[in-house]
């Protein structure tokens, strides 16, 4: 009998296998020279195990060896061999090639572990343990490991986000968008269809106008950007859709050459960047005579800025607390006569009742001290008034007559503005009585006459107002009806009671009227003698506060208003 | 003299990369007040312009860094750029984002930059700071381990085996125990960044094991084993400067294990970034 062993060497990085026969009838296994199969594993015994040929069969038989002797995983002392058993010893693996005819006993021999999987292999590198080069993460591993990590990652949750976590703990928009969705659009959640009709993409403006309705910018625009042009939702700085960056208007607003009409020499800015960059000096209509003649002036041009509107006031007069008080035993302050809305915005008009009558009342004639006209009656109406009113009773009374009944509808002494004047009382026959009383009436109506409208502004309607004279038609002259701007500046949105805190602090420390320090810086209103002083204040006068360097907002925004508001609405589904 | 590259060219890019910081704060600061900060605004436009450009630059000093015709440029140059500009991306991202946050792909590319660029100053610093340890710790730790350490191993170890050929078992298996002693069943490169050296601990386990063994050796052997226990006296030797050395080397490269791959994934999230906000910000709204 024999054994042919079969042996893997790799020799100059070649996997060689080497063959050799041993005769006889036993095969000694063991780390000893002497050993017919030597296997070299110190844990293996000098005189390990051997295989014999008994009757017929292939036998192997440990030699009390330290480390034992398996087949197939089983230790075993003595255990007949059959056909591809697998024979541990040590670090080696033995495997049985039994032949069926009783020939040769063919043992292959392969050693376990990563070190030397064939005996003798290439020289392994002890270093190779320590180097981080040679670790399982290397740097290209790492790298896909990374870039998987973070694109598949991505993928899924953009995929799968909204079904693995739900709704509403995660959406896929999330990861993509900048920031979410502004408090008030926070009902939405994430339902992205409602305004996402097109997956991915941006909304169009239909998707805002279903709940804003009529939100538009105004009659004469050019053209209607998508709201999302200025309106940006998830944005990475919380703020509200309506904070609207500068870049925004000046993209359009920025060149105001549109506004210059053919042949007209330029007048309008040309490069706005911002409140405190290329923005205009503000101007104001000044009226003319006619449409035509009215246009518009830069509050910058002293020369051309004045206040057209026909009426006459001293406001340094007003203001002068010495002056004042002699007359009327009081002072007054502009809040005296200037009132807030009650939004605290704008001015409401000056009212005569509430605000000059104490001080200028309409008396006629020094005679009745107290007995006053009505205002805002034209002399005409004034002279109906006081005829049958007034001077007809009380001639009547003289002459010792009964005075008719007052007339209906109206209260003694006042009638209403458009009021039908009372009918003239019945024709009588010219008596010496009639033609006394009407004398008496007709003295009475040429003093007040004279009182009223004569020597410009000593009489009582002549001091605030212009009176055209009479035409040849009529002896009274015609109050010209002043048309006292309620609001300057159209275009801009203001609020007084916004700025009250500040410009009261300025005015108080250069020791000024609390409105002085803002009206005007160059003419301050208690030096204001002539009505047609426009006492409003210049851009500079706004930009001390409103600018980059000034702290408070100065945004387009800030001041102009894109949409017209009395047509916005939102309707919530 | 020896100049680093902190300090290349009289720190030509250190005070650049200052001046260029302070720039950019100062403008930035002119320009929040007059809008809200953000990428889409022209400057912040302008920052993650420069940002991306920087990036690209940054990322190129790999390649130079393997290119070794290239005549542009010393390598130290690149260094100290990289280094200096480098630190730089960790103010300058912010300032193209308006120091804005958020949980999204475009937050995640700030957060993989600032990992990539704090690696790298710990590489840069471990750089600078670990040769001056090799010369605190004396020869013992900058002995070099030339290319033949492996071969040396080697050859301790067959030596080792063919003393203890045809020896008793007990022989055999001291010499196997000390074979097998110190050398690490898996890799353990990482793992040798936490470990501390123990010299005097590692002699007495030495001295206390080669008593163990001589207990249970048949005398007739305990000459044989005298040349065992000074080959192991040696093994132990060289693999406690294998050790002692490899751990300084990891630790001068570990860092690079960050800083290499976390730029790479970067550079793939911040064009996914830029494809994003470009797709959204300017094509579809627009």
């Amino acid at each position: 009998m024999a054994f042919t062993i079969i042996r893997h060497n790799v020799l100059n990085d070649q996997a060689a296998t080497q063959q050799t026969q041993v005769a006889g009838n036993s095969l000694e296994i063991g780390r000893g020279s002497g050993n017919a199969l030597l296997l070299d594993d110190l844990h293996i015994s000098l005189r390990h195990a051997v295989i014999e040929y008994v009757d017929g069969h292939y036998v192997i038989k440990d030699l009390d060896s330290r480390g034992g002797t398996y087949v197939n995983h089983r230790a075993v002392r003595m255990q007949p061999l059959a056909d591809g058993d697998v024979v541990h010893i040590g670090n080696y693996n033995l495997r049985m090639g039994v032949p069926a005819d009783g020939a040769s006993l063919t043992v292959d021999v392969t050693r376990e572990g990563t070190e030397e999987v064939a005996e003798d292999t290439a020289p392994v590198s002890y270093l190779s343990h320590y180097r981080l080069a040679d670790s399982l993460f290397t740097k290209k591993r790492l790298t896909w490991w990374g870039l998987g990590l973070v694109v598949g990652g991505m993928i899924v949750l953009l995929l799968l986000g909204d079904v693995l976590l739900g709704k509403t703990v995660w959406h896929s928009s999330t990861i993509l968008a900048p920031g979410e969705v502004t408090p008030a659009h926070r009902f939405i959640g994430h339902n992205c269809a409602q305004c996402h009709a097109d997956a991915w993409r941006v909304p169009t403006s239909t998707a805002c106008t279903t709940c804003h309705t009529g939100l538009v910018h105004q009659a004469s625009e050019a053209f209607t950007p998508d709201c999302v042009t200025c309106h940006r939702e998830h944005r990475s700085d919380h703020k509200a859709l309506t904070t609207i960056g500068d870049q925004f208007c000046v993209q359009c607003h920025g060149d105001l050459r549109t506004h210059t009409k053919a042949g007209q020499a330029l007048q309008f800015a040309t490069q706005i960047r911002g409140f405190d960059a290329g923005h205009p000096e503000f101007s104001v209509i000044v009226a003319g005579q006619n449409e035509q003649q009215s246009a518009r002036v830069k509050l910058s041009d002293k020369t051309a800025l004045r206040d057209t509107s026909a009426i006459k006031l001293n406001h340094q007069l007003h203001l002068t607390p010495e002056r004042i008080k002699k007359v009327t035993g009081k002072t007054l302050t502009c809040t005296n006569c200037h009132r807030m809305d009650a939004q605290g915005a704008y001015m409401l008009p000056i009212d005569y009742t509430e605000h000059c009558s104490q001080c200028h009342p309409l008396e006629f004639d020094e005679r009745f001290p107290g007995q006053v006209v009505d205002h805002g009656t034209q002399p005409e109406g004034i002279q109906e008034f006081l005829k049958n009113n007034f001077f007809t009773p009380r001639c009547l009374v003289q002459a010792g007559l009964p005075q008719p009944p007052p007339p209906a509808g109206g209260t003694e002494g006042v009638r209403r503005p458009g009021q039908a004047a009372p009918a003239p009382s019945q024709q009588q026959p010219a008596t010496p009585e009639s033609v006394k009383i009407r004398a008496c009436v007709e003295e009475g109506l040429r003093e007040a006459q004279k009182r009223l409208y004569t020597g410009g502004k000593q009489s009582v309607c002549g001091l605030c107002h212009t009176l055209q004279d009479p035409s040849p038609s009529s002896q009274l002259p015609t109050v010209v009806r002043p048309e006292i701007p309620v609001r300057w500046f159209t275009h801009a949105k203001f609020e007084h009671q916004a700025h009250t805190r500040a410009t009261t602090a300025k005015a108080t420390a250069e020791n000024k009227n609390p409105c002085e320090g803002c009206h005007r810086p160059d003419l301050p209103v208690s030096k204001s003698t002539q009505t047609s002083d426009v006492l409003l204040p210049g851009i500079a006068s706004c930009q001390e506060c409103h600018s980059s360097t000034g702290g408070v907002s100065f945004q387009c925004v800030t001041c102009h208003q894109y949409h017209e508001r009395r047509v916005s609405r939102i309707s919530k589904p | 003299m020896y100049e680093n590259f902190l300090a290349y060219r009289r720190y030509f890019w250190g005070k650049l990369t200052l001046a260029t910081t302070l720039v950019l704060v100062i403008s930035y600061i002119l320009y929040s007040r007059r809008v809200s900060p953000n990428g889409a605004t022209l400057v912040g436009l302008i920052y993650g312009i420069l940002s991306f450009l920087a990036i690209l630059l940054l990322m190129y000093y790999g390649m130079r860094k393997r290119s070794y015709t290239a005549k542009h440029w010393s390598l130290r140059a690149w260094l100290s750029f990289h280094v200096y500009i480098g630190t730089m991306m960790l103010i300058l991202v912010p300032l193209h984002a308006g120091f804005k946050f958020g949980v999204d792909i475009h937050t995640l590319a700030y957060v993989l930059l600032a990992i990539v660029v704090v690696s790298g100053i710990v590489g840069a610093a471990l750089y600078l700071l670990l040769p001056r340890r090799f010369e605190t710790f004396g020869e013992e730790l900058t002995y070099p381990l030339g290319h033949n350490t492996d071969d040396e191993l080697r050859k301790i170890i067959r030596q080792m085996r063919v003393l203890a050929a045809d020896k008793s078992q007990e022989f055999a298996e001291a010499c196997q125990a000390e074979i097998e002693y110190g050398i690490p069943k898996r890799h353990v490169g990482w793992g040798l960044l936490w470990r501390k050296s123990a010299t005097a601990a590692a002699v007495a386990t030495q001295i206390e094991a080669f008593r163990g063994y001589l207990q249970h050796i048949p005398e007739t052997e305990h000459a044989a084993f005298q040349s065992v226990a000074r080959l192991a006296t040696q093994k132990r030797d060289l693999e406690h400067r294998i050790v002692a050395q490899m751990r300084l080397q990891n630790l001068l490269e570990a860092w690079l294990y960050f800083h290499l791959p976390v730029s790479i994934v970067m550079l793939v999230v911040v064009i996914i970034h830029i494809l994003v906000v470009f797709y959204y910000g300017y094509v579809v709204s627009s």
